[in-house]
């Protein structure tokens, strides 16, 4: 299977290539890449050719591709591949507004050519065991979710609104609403949220905390920021504590690490040990496109927590909740 | 007055001396003791009605005529761990940040989030706006989400979970500091011990954090209830 990659200016692009190396039968076919300097660079590593040309690029006989562009050029990206009639796995969020998310959808379906949205977190072993326990109804009834997702600022794009369509909200919600709506097969009904720039002065937001609530009546409450410095043991966190009427549990997706003590900048240190989320993500989608079976996250699922996390920062703009 | 089960009485500089009632103080009365009673309803009352120099829970502030020499302490403001948090927030001066404070508690009780709110706005400045969001009560459970803007720029969920079970969970994320507390990961004593540890504290704690009952003291409780009780219920 040959696969092209779009674009490395998200980081998520390396672990994703490396991830296509490791799989029996499958091909980095060629990378499209508008940065000269860093195309060239991962063409060399991933020993392929790298394309400056989108069009070019297109033309190349590949299954599908895989887009990690800055989020603004997510709509213009996928569209163009769905045309040339490649299948398509998003680096998320899907998009920077409601309207082109619906665009890329309905032309993906147009096309007939699957559009996955990169949810890693779906392929988290300890996420998984927990959706395993809520459909085998371990909890009884669930009555709230408390999550969160913090990190690093990564710079770069990501702090260009015009790029990134939005901070650590727009960043860090999406992966945990797809979560929660996964687990509840549900969607959010109203969110209350406060956001606001701390930790980096930086213009685009670097905070915030967002209260939820789903249509079957679950609450949620969820910290979405790029709160971690770099002299914090870890990266950031994904975690999420499910309060159901028979137990509650709380799981970590990054708990299985070693603490690592030294005399170095960071004097602790966690190595996480647990397994590769990025990978499970791209596994599957390798398997959904050799089967032509249906992605296991959607456009839809990249655009309903897409819509959430816009909501975010329209309530706190407005400081009320936002009925969705 | 407070549960008895609480007051390390181990580590006190007061002599302390456990009673059943004020009957009982005033049959044995020695200077320079601190007797400790249970803060039953009943008990609450009755030393409040004495002339008696008395340190009651804020939970039960409410049925105290504070005409009489009353002091009261709020329980998370006893704990050793949350004194340790307030002098670092005093001393590395955050003044924007994001907070994160979670109570599992054994019953539901909007006493215990007034007093909660109180001691974290004596700490990080007036509550600017609250949103509340409480989940349905099932099989005795409850969650409640509290989203609190503090004036002096810190945003906060504070959270509380009726469960069958007591712990506290409190994180500061500021610029470039992290203060992370875990009542169940900084259990002294792990085993299968019943240490009330670290939430517990000492009579001297209570009597060193009590604030004089006053009118001011309770207009804020009660405009903090206020506050809370004005939420949604999913």
């Amino acid at each position: 299977m040959k696969i092209g990659m779009m674009s490395f200016a998200h980081m998520h692009a390396n672990s994703y290539a490396d991830s296509l190396m490791q799989i029996p039968g499958v091909d980095i076919a060629a990378i499209f890449d508008e940065d000269q300097e860093r195309g060239r660079e991962v063409a060399s590593k991933y020993n392929t050719t790298h394309y400056n040309e989108q069009s070019e690029f297109l033309k190349l006989d590949m299954d599908a591709v895989i887009i990690c562009s800055e989020n603004s050029r997510h709509k213009e990206m996928v569209i163009n591949a769905a045309n040339a009639k490649k299948h398509i796995l998003c680096e998320k969020p899907i998009a920077t507004n409601v309207e082109d998310a619906q665009e890329m959808i309905q032309v993906c379906e147009e096309n007939e050519v699957i559009l996955q949205v990169a949810y890693p977190v779906r392929f988290s072993s300890p996420i998984q065991q927990l959706k395993e326990m809520v459909d085998q109804g371990e909890f009884g009834e669930i009555l709230a979710f408390h999550t969160t997702n913090r990190g690093q600022n990564p710079g770069g794009w990501f702090i260009d609104k015009e790029q990134s369509g939005g901070g650590a909200v727009l960043d860090h919600t999406v992966h945990m609403v797809d979560i929660m709506r996964w687990l509840l097969n549900e969607e959010v009904i109203e969110v209350h949220a406060r956001v606001d720039s701390y930790f980096h002065q930086v213009e685009i937001d670097d905070a915030g905390l967002l209260t939820l609530e789903f249509s079957n009546g679950v609450i949620a409450s969820h910290d979405a920021s790029w709160s971690r410095f770099t002299e914090y043991p870890m990266w950031g966190d994904v975690t999420i504590e499910v309060i159901g009427t028979k137990q509650t549990v709380k799981v970590d997706a990054f708990a299985e690490h070693l603490r690592v003590f030294s005399s170095n900048s960071k004097s602790l240190e966690y190595q996480f040990f647990g397994n590769d989320m990025d990978f499970g993500l791209i596994l599957d989608f390798i398997e959904c496109v050799k089967e032509g079976r249906a992605p296991s996250i959607t456009g839809i699922d990249g655009l309903k927590s897409m819509e959430v996390a816009l909501t975010a920062y329209q309530s706190s703009k407005l400081n009320k909740s936002i009925k969705l | 007055m407070g549960n008895l089960e609480k007051i390390d009485t181990r580590k006190t500089v007061n002599h302390t001396i456990i009673v059943n009632s004020l009957e009982d103080v005033k049959k044995d009365r020695e200077e320079n003791v601190v007797y400790l009673l249970e803060a039953t309803e009943d008990i609450v009352q009755d030393v409040a009605n004495s002339s008696e120099k008395v340190y009651i829970p804020s939970t039960s502030l409410t049925s105290v005529d504070t005409k009489t020499e009353t002091y009261v302490y709020f329980e998370l403001e006893s704990y050793p761990f949350f004194q340790n948090f307030k002098k670092l927030v005093n001393q590395q001066k955050q003044t924007k940040g994001v907070l994160r404070f979670r109570r599992v508690m054994l019953e539901e009780n909007s006493s215990i989030m007034a007093s909660d709110l109180y001691v974290l706005s004596s700490t990080f400045g007036a509550v600017e706006s609250v949103h509340v969001k409480q989940s349905k009560r099932q099989a005795g459970l409850r969650h409640t989400i509290l989203l609190v803007y503090f004036g002096s720029g810190i945003m906060s969920h504070i959270e509380y979970t009726v469960a069958n079970e007591e712990r506290i969970e409190l994180e500061l994320s500021g610029i470039k500091s992290i203060v992370e507390f875990n009542s169940d990961h900084m259990k002294p004593i792990q085993a299968q011990s019943k240490t009330r540890l670290p939430l517990s504290y000492t009579a001297d704690e209570i009597i060193a954090s009590s604030r004089k009952v006053d009118g001011k003291l309770i207009k804020q409780l009660q405009e903090i209830r206020q506050l809370i009780e004005g939420g949604d219920s999913a």
